[in-house]
């Protein structure tokens, strides 16, 4: 006697496992029919010639696996390599022109004596924002995407040798702007900072969760500019504090200056 | 665009869990959180897996819905984004999310060889 248990019936497939001899008459279970007896052999019902003896059937195997698993194996590598020389890596995240670099610039200037900073910027082209940064004599590497819109672990792992990291105590990453890929990819990095800016609007919590789930802090830049943009606090912070309660929100102006000693405080102290 | 290469890991992995055997159907779940376009990764799909164990392999996909509890009422309720601005029974802005970010392979369903 053979038996086939069909153990997941859906539109497009039927998993089926057969237990026994294919040259017996063979039963069926399954949810929606129950139990079947068939008189026929399964080789027989196959149409199997005399000398065939295999048959595909198909099975179902579990994975439960990240679909991103090897990226969060480099996003491993890396952290390890940052851990091994001490440095502090943070992933900056925002839309195109929220105030990333104007962010590192901002926070570099304010970093006290002994604690250096260097850069990976990534951008779809163009080393605008690397030459930004290496004219205040930071340290930078450019990753240039090439249309792809987020930085990856691997890219991070191919620019860490390029960096003098024995020498620095902090790495910020500016990711590509764009608040929906980078998202989903680690790199390794410690810190997650999202920079949202009062021009973007007050929603943005709402519409990108993805993004503001993944933020261990959250800067708003442009602030000095909240009236001319009617951006509402309260709106904005309460969408981000249904994803994370407990994630600090800081208002900075990186024109003014206004919030920065703030968040260069909170940052030396959660390094 | 980042389908692109969320597509391609999906490949890997699954031929990967596969060891050689022909693919014929990826289960995906994906939190209604994950920013993922169901067609663009079928388009890319198509494209990246030829040649591979997992072409002609059909996506299927298993949305995994977010839920929000508000802390005012307690008020329980499962959501898809846009967030909602506030508690849909009290207007409570004081809503918690959880779940919805899920983002792997669950299972595939390949050509299991069966002797006599």
């Amino acid at each position: 006697m053979v038996t086939i248990e069909h153990y997941n019936v859906s539109d497009a497939q039927l998993l089926s496992r057969v237990i026994g001899d294919i040259d017996a008459p063979y039963q069926t279970f399954d949810r929606q029919h129950g139990l079947g007896i068939h008189t026929r052999s399964l080789a027989d019902y196959w149409n199997l010639s005399g000398n065939e003896r295999t048959v595909s059937i198909m099975k179902k195997v579990d994975v439960i696996q990240a679909i991103l698993s090897d990226n969060n194996a480099v996003a491993e590598e890396n952290r390890k390599v940052l851990d091994g020389v001490g440095v502090f890596g943070i992933n900056v995240m925002a839309s195109p022109g929220a105030g990333k670099t104007s962010m590192i610039l901002e926070t570099f200037t304010r970093l006290p004596e002994g604690t250096k900073l260097c850069v990976v910027e990534g951008d779809l082209a163009s080393s605008l924002d690397a030459e930004l940064i290496a004219n205040k004599g930071i340290p930078v590497v450019q990753i240039n995407t090439g249309g792809g819109c987020h930085l990856d672990a691997s890219m991070i792992r191919n620019a860490l040798p390029r960096l003098p990291l024995d020498e620095i105590q902090i790495l910020m990453v500016e990711n590509v702007g764009n608040l929906v890929c980078p998202a989903n990819f680690l790199l390794g990095t410690h810190l997650n900072v999202v920079v949202a800016s009062t021009p973007e609007g007050h929603d943005k919590p709402f519409k990108y969760p993805g993004m503001f789930n993944a933020a261990d802090v959250v800067l708003i830049n442009k602030f000095d500019l909240s009236e001319v943009f009617d951006f509402d606090l309260e709106y904005f912070s309460s969408g981000v504090r249904m994803l994370k309660p407990d994630v600090p929100i800081i208002p900075i102006s990186c024109r003014t200056g206004a919030g920065l000693d703030e968040w260069v405080e909170w940052l030396l102290e959660n390094r | 665009m980042h389908e692109l290469a969320i597509t391609e890991s999906v490949i890997k992995v699954a031929v990967g869990a596969a060891a050689g055997r022909r693919i014929h159907a990826i289960h995906l779940a994906i939190g209604v959180l994950s920013s993922i376009v169901d067609d663009s990764v079928q388009f890319y799909f198509d494209i990246l897996s030829r040649d591979s164990l997992a072409a002609g392999a059909t996506l299927h996909f298993r949305r995994i819905p977010a839920s929000a509890q508000c802390q005012t009422c307690g008020h329980q309720c499962s959501i898809e984004p846009p967030l909602p601005p506030a508690c849909p029974a009290c207007a409570s802005v004081a809503l918690r999310i959880s779940g919805g970010m899920e983002f792997h392979v669950e299972s595939i369903d390949v050509e299991d060889d069966v002797g006599s």
